[in-house]
């Protein structure tokens, strides 16, 4: 991967620094790469003269052999200029300046970076009597080819996902966002990984001090690896601090284009075919990316949905409960009378016959992540007739509980955001502990702390309720819960504080 | 405070969501019990009192009513005045806390949960207040935002139960008795003054003026509204002698066979009315014992407000009806006192020492 | 904060269990254990004490009647708790009986009870029973079928009964306050509990009752009349059968100087021709008309003079005219007399149309 000084790249800092002293010698290469299979070294004459003899060494599999036989063995043996170097240095000078025919050749003094290099797919020439070296970019390309996204059902739109190497995702970006004002900012994470993160910004357009605070978070990360998405997730948000998502990923680049052109920050991790937009907010969260395809009508309607089904997921069994143990006289006579005849003989308390059902909910689904698709299914038939048929039947359930926690699942599911679904399954048990002891007061406080939690948290300094409590001095919304037609928004989200608020004529 | 700044629009909305919970104690069975029929209209009749106020709290409270009062009265009786309506507002959190406690006791027969209600609720108001007041701003839009779907809701259905018999008619002949009942509105008013204290945290804004008068005719017309329709369901006798009239008339709304006896909802959503005006009220005292007491930061004062409105709430009060009658004696009289007298007093030296 | 967050959570586990006498939280009841009361009946008992009955509905498995007897109507409540098999719940009333009895003594105990008590609710439907007593009617519906079906299909046919309108406590209450004087539907203590006519309330006590023509006033000067068919003697000798669909009442002042000295009630009453002549002609249709007016005026007058010898202002006629002339608010609303006025009534009717399909 050519590096480019330019851009702001920073070596890893090792514990010791540098994490390899000493100077660049082949014993020092094979003491550091010993017990190591794959690590090559061989001897190539320039020119076909025993007197030039270079010491060619390579991590195989890493790189690409048609690339050194084509583009560096090939006119090291053949170039008659090279041959009729006076010495080591002239020819290594000749050898950096185009003799060989690699794209990237560069000139390395530290034995760190030759390392590095090494790993990176690197390959390096070792001259006699010179303490440094020559090391050309031959790294093969074996990566996943761009396909749809396979966690986000595009039914309108582009199809191409971001995959896991950082360079391809890039270039993906910039096809969608041609402008030449965007940035892209490099920095390392991870000792022994030493991962590769981009942040990706419009310049005049995103907010600096924005950018300022995505990059120090993530300068400040000193771990051993990234090989989870929470490994740069949990560090540049306070996520011990809430259960809601800070961050928002997606694997559709037209998505995250979209919340560049906004004013947002997007990460790009290499390694995890995913793209961050940072800040996100509750709003965010509730818009799906098909929304921006259908009519606004119907974008509307889904969205008032949506929200719907928020509450319901969250509220929906604590009401239940609440109703059924303190305010029986909310159910109509009639429901209320059919809720008597069929809890006659369920030997639970209504409170516990929810919390244990929630379990269940919460059993299935996990089971069925592990499954693969053939055992899936039956166990989705094992678990619809054990625990809906049989359990109702053999009255150690009631039916209306279990219509009552379905449907609440079932609501949970129609989040766009699996963070956000899991943080509502979880303050879902909250609610319904709270309405069992103390009824529909205990339901509404919890509720209140709820809000007053969210109202607490600010993602990149933007409030996280920030369709419905905007801050100081910003008014226009955008697709709170009514999608206007495109062409009457006519500013970016102020929340974003974005330098030019104007985004269509 | 600079990274604690707040907008006019969110002040306003928290005190909004504050004032429904005391609203819908006093309106409008303090006011059918003194003007009958005509009750509906002593809060058109306090419109302009609450304009008025407005205009002054405006002028003069930019920077926050203890700020103000340091500046204007200079620091001994400055800080002597934020002593005071800190001293009132401790026992107004106590007497409100108190108040919202027993009042979910309406829907049981017992009385041991209402020490859980009280803790409950001053628990919640210590965390909240601890925040940076933007949280609490941004905490009372939310609650504002539900508090006006539920009012909606059910003056909207209740609107169609009215009997125009229990408005009308209304002369000339009760119109003295219309101002004697304009007195509990104007009770009910004084409780803006706790959210002038917040005023050196809101963002200076140019349409300021004109954004709180619209807010003030807005608040007027919805508290006529809520009169009209709970007056109009019951009538001045019957609406006299309930304890919450609203909360009555929210038992008799509903669709058959769809929803009905929706009142524990109602009720329910009205504690988060309550939470605002309790942390409103936290809020304004320790910004208030801030100032009187020359602390370093805010936060220092909650604990001790909301201990000792804990205290107030549970001794001061023995019983439910010492503490009807604390709220319809001391704090109408010194709501107007201390809500509407002394800022005009206050505006009249600030002018007096501007003059000279 | 982790260690709060785990106290807390344990706390709040073991309270669960130990909620019932352990006090702090509210009381939690499951609903199988409860028996939906859905009708209410009280009756005066001996000294000054009331005897209370209280069925559910036929939905459930049988139909209970239970009944206590105490001093207050808060006591003999708790004494049917006693009685039942599971906790007897009131939320779900819909039905309050007063015994005949008991409304002579005074009815304003048994809706201050109602406006009180946690549990009941204003919209209660009122009906006092004439004849016998709350808790004998309320026994004898449960024998075929249940006390409250009956009274829900009397209360959903209303319309189809011109002379019975259901009537809540709130509507109740709220007259008394306002005119001293109220009216509630009138049911027989016999099985089936057949609508009545009214009884008059006067300051909280039962005065007298409107039944026959005076009920039917009652109804159209409130305008619920939604099904009524008088027979009319056509000019032709013919039998003619109008259908009164529609009735709107308005009542005027009459003054002398600044006394006043009666109230003039007039009615435009709207019907359609049921059975008679298939296309009758202008004449036979004013006929028709005036002798339905007739009629109607007839019917109200019954209603008025019971409000003049009763002395009581049940219709709420002064408060009708202070609405239209509220410049004499004073006059009409100083007093609640109504023995020394003159009552007068007067109709007028239109024939829209007649139900013949050639019509």
């Amino acid at each position: 991967m050519p590096s480019n000084r330019e851009n702001g790249q920073t070596h890893p800092h090792p514990r010791r620094e540098p994490r390899y002293p000493g100077p660049i010698t082949l014993a020092r290469l094979e003491e550091i790469f010993r017990d190591c299979v794959d690590f090559v070294r061989r001897t190539v004459w320039v020119g076909e003269d025993p007197r030039r003899a270079l010491t060619l060494c390579y991590l195989s599999g890493m790189v690409k052999m048609e690339r050194i036989s084509d583009y560096l063995l090939r006119p090291m043996a053949q170039d008659p200029e090279l041959a009729r170097c006076a010495g080591a240095a002239p020819m290594m000078e000749r050898m950096r300046q185009g003799a060989l025919y690699n794209l990237a050749v560069e000139e390395r003094d530290s034995l760190d970076q030759v390392v590095f290099d090494l790993v990176g797919g690197w390959c390096v020439f070792l001259f006699p009597g010179e303490s440094t070296v020559l090391s050309c970019f031959v790294g093969t390309e074996e990566k996943r080819s761009v396909s749809a996204p396979d966690s986000e059902t595009v039914l309108k739109g582009a199809k191409d996902a971001f995959v896991e190497s950082v360079r391809t995702n890039t270039s993906i970006v910039r096809r969608h966002l041609k402008a030449p004002e965007l940035r892209i900012q490099e920095q390392i994470v991870g000792r022994q990984s030493a991962t590769l993160v981009d942040i990706l910004y419009i310049e005049g357009i995103t907010n600096p001090h924005l950018v300022e605070q995505v990059a120090a978070r993530l300068r400040e990360i000193d771990i051993d690896g990234v090989f989870s998405t929470g490994a740069i997730e949990e560090y540049i948000v306070p996520a011990a601090r809430t259960p809601f998502p800070l961050v928002q990923y997606t694997q559709r680049s037209d998505r995250f284009c979209a919340g560049l052109a906004q004013g947002r920050v997007g990460v790009l991790i290499d390694g995890i075919p995913l793209g961050y937009l940072a800040p996100a907010v509750l709003g965010n969260f509730l818009q799906a990316p098909q929304d921006k395809s259908s009519s606004w009508l119907l974008a509307t309607a889904l969205t008032i949905l949506r929200y719907f089904c928020m509450f319901t997921t969250l509220l929906l069994p604590a009401l239940y409960t609440a109703m059924v143990t303190f305010h029986q006289e909310m159910i109509p006579t009639r429901l209320a009378l059919s809720i008597i005849a069929a809890k006659q003989n369920v030997p639970f308390r209504s409170a516990f016959e929810v919390i244990v059902l929630l379990i269940a909910f919460e059993i299935l689904q996990e089971a069925g992540l592990r499954l693969p698709q053939s055992i899936g299914q039956t166990v989705s038939i094992i678990g619809g007739l054990v625990v809906g048929s049989a359990a109702v039947e053999a009255k150690i359930v009631s039916p209306a509980v279990l219509i009552v926690v379905a449907v609440a699942g079932i609501a949970g599911y129609t989040m766009p955001s699996q963070e956000l679904g899991g943080a509502l399954r979880i303050w879902r048990f909250v609610l319904v502990l709270l309405s069992s002891w103390a009824g529909l007061f205990g339901t509404v406080m919890g509720a209140a702390v709820l809000i007053v939690h969210l109202a607490g948290i600010e993602s990149f300094g933007v409030p996280y309720l920030t369709p419905f409590a905007v801050g100081t001095g910003v008014h226009s919304r955008e697709h709170v819960l009514l999608r206007r037609p495109m062409p009457r928004i006519k500013d970016r989200p102020g929340a974003l504080k974005p330098r030019n608020r104007r985004k269509q004529r | 405070m600079p990274d604690d700044r707040i907008s006019l629009r969110q002040l306003l909305t928290l005190t909004f969501a504050a004032l429904l919970s005391p609203a819908i104690q006093v309106l409008p069975g303090l006011t059918a019990r003194r003007a009958g029929v005509g009750g509906w209209l002593a809060t058109l009749a306090a419109l302009p009192v609450l304009l008025g106020l407005c205009w002054v709290l405006c002028r003069l409270f930019r920077s926050g009513l203890p700020e103000t009062a340091v500046e204007t009265l200079g620091p001994a009786a400055g800080r002597g005045l934020c002593l005071l309506y800190l001293v009132w507002g401790v026992w107004l959190l106590a007497a409100n806390t108190r108040q919202v406690a027993l009042r979910f006791l309406t829907i049981s027969y017992r009385n041991s949960p209402m020490l859980l209600f009280l803790l409950a609720l001053l628990g919640v108001t210590f965390w909240l207040v601890r925040k940076p007041v933007r949280a609490l701003a941004r905490a009372g839009e939310v609650f504002f935002l539900t508090l006006t779907v539920g009012l909606v809701l059910s003056l909207g259905l209740g609107a169609f139960q009215v009997d125009l018999v229990n408005l009308l008619p209304v002369w000339v002949e009760d119109l003295s008795a219309i101002g004697w009942a304009t007195l509990p509105v104007l009770g009910l008013l004084g409780y803006v003054v706790f959210a002038a204290c917040l005023g050196g945290n809101v963002v200076p804004e140019q349409e300021g003026g004109r954004r709180v008068l619209r807010w003030a005719a807005g608040l007027c017309l919805t508290l006529t509204a809520l009169q009209t329709v709970c007056l109009g369901n019951f009538g001045p006798g019957l609406a006299g002698r309930m304890d919450t009239p609203f909360f009555m008339m929210v038992k008799g709304i509903g669709f058959e066979g769809t929803f009905q006896r929706i009142e524990s909802v109602i009720i329910a959503l009205w504690v988060l009315s309550d939470l605002a005006l309790l942390s409103l009220l936290a809020c304004a005292c320790s910004q208030l014992a801030r100032t009187a007491f020359a602390l370093k930061e805010r936060r220092h004062a909650v604990l001790p407000v909301v201990l000792a409105a804990a205290a107030g709430a549970i001794w001061l009060f023995p019983d439910a009806f010492a503490l009807d009658r604390a709220l319809e004696g001391p704090v109408l009289w010194g709501g107007i006192g201390m809500g509407l007298g002394i800022p005009l007093l206050l505006a009249l030296v600030k002018v007096c020492t501007g003059k000279k | 904060m982790k260690k709060t967050v785990l106290v807390l959570l344990l706390l709040m586990l073991l309270l669960t269990g130990c909620r019932r006498y352990a006090g702090i939280l509210p009381y939690a009841r499951e609903i199988e254990d409860m028996e939906l009361i859905r009708t209410l009946g009280v009756d005066g008992a001996e000294g000054a004490g009331v005897a209370i009955t209280a069925s559910g509905d036929r939905a459930q498995e049988e139909t209970q009647v239970v009944s206590g007897q105490a001093g207050t109507i808060s006591a003999a409540v708790l004494e049917l708790q006693g009685e039942g098999s599971s906790y007897l719940y009131f939320g779900h009333v819909t039905q309050l009986l007063l015994g005949e009895e008991l409304a002579r003594r005074g009815v304003m105990p048994s809706l201050n009870y109602v406006l009180r008590d946690v549990e009941m609710r204003l919209e209660t439907a009122l009906y006092l029973v004439r004849g016998g007593t709350a808790g004998q009617a309320i026994e004898k519906a449960a024998a075929d079928g249940s006390a409250t079906d009956r009274l829900e299909a009397l209360a959903d046919d209303a319309g189809l009964t011109a002379n019975s309108m259901p009537r809540t406590v709130k509507d109740v209450l709220a007259e008394l306050d306002r005119q001293g004087a109220s009216f509630v539907p009138a049911v027989l203590a016999d099985g089936g509990l057949t609508a009545a006519g009214y009884g008059i309330l006067k300051d909280g006590a039962l005065v007298g009752w409107a039944e026959g023509d005076a009920a039917l006033g009652v109804n159209l000067i409130f305008g619920k009349v939604d099904a009524d068919v008088v027979e009319v003697q056509a000019p032709d000798g013919a039998k003619a059968a109008l259908r009164v669909v529609g009735a709107a009442a308005s009542v005027g002042p009459v003054w002398d100087g600044d006394r006043l000295t009666g109230l003039k009630v007039h009615c435009e009453v709207d019907a359609n021709l049921a059975e008679g002549s298939a296309m009758p002609d202008e004449a036979t249709l004013s006929a028709l008309e005036e002798e339905l007016a007739r009629v109607e005026a007839e019917r109200m007058e019954a209603a008025l003079a019971l409000s003049r010898t009763l002395d009581a202002d049940y219709l709420g006629l002064r408060a009708s005219a202070a609405f239209r002339t509220p410049w004499r608010k004073t006059a009409l609303l100083g007093s609640f007399s109504m023995a020394g006025l003159k009552l007068e009534a007067s109709a007028r009717a239109v024939i829209q149309r007649s139900y013949h399909a050639d019509g």
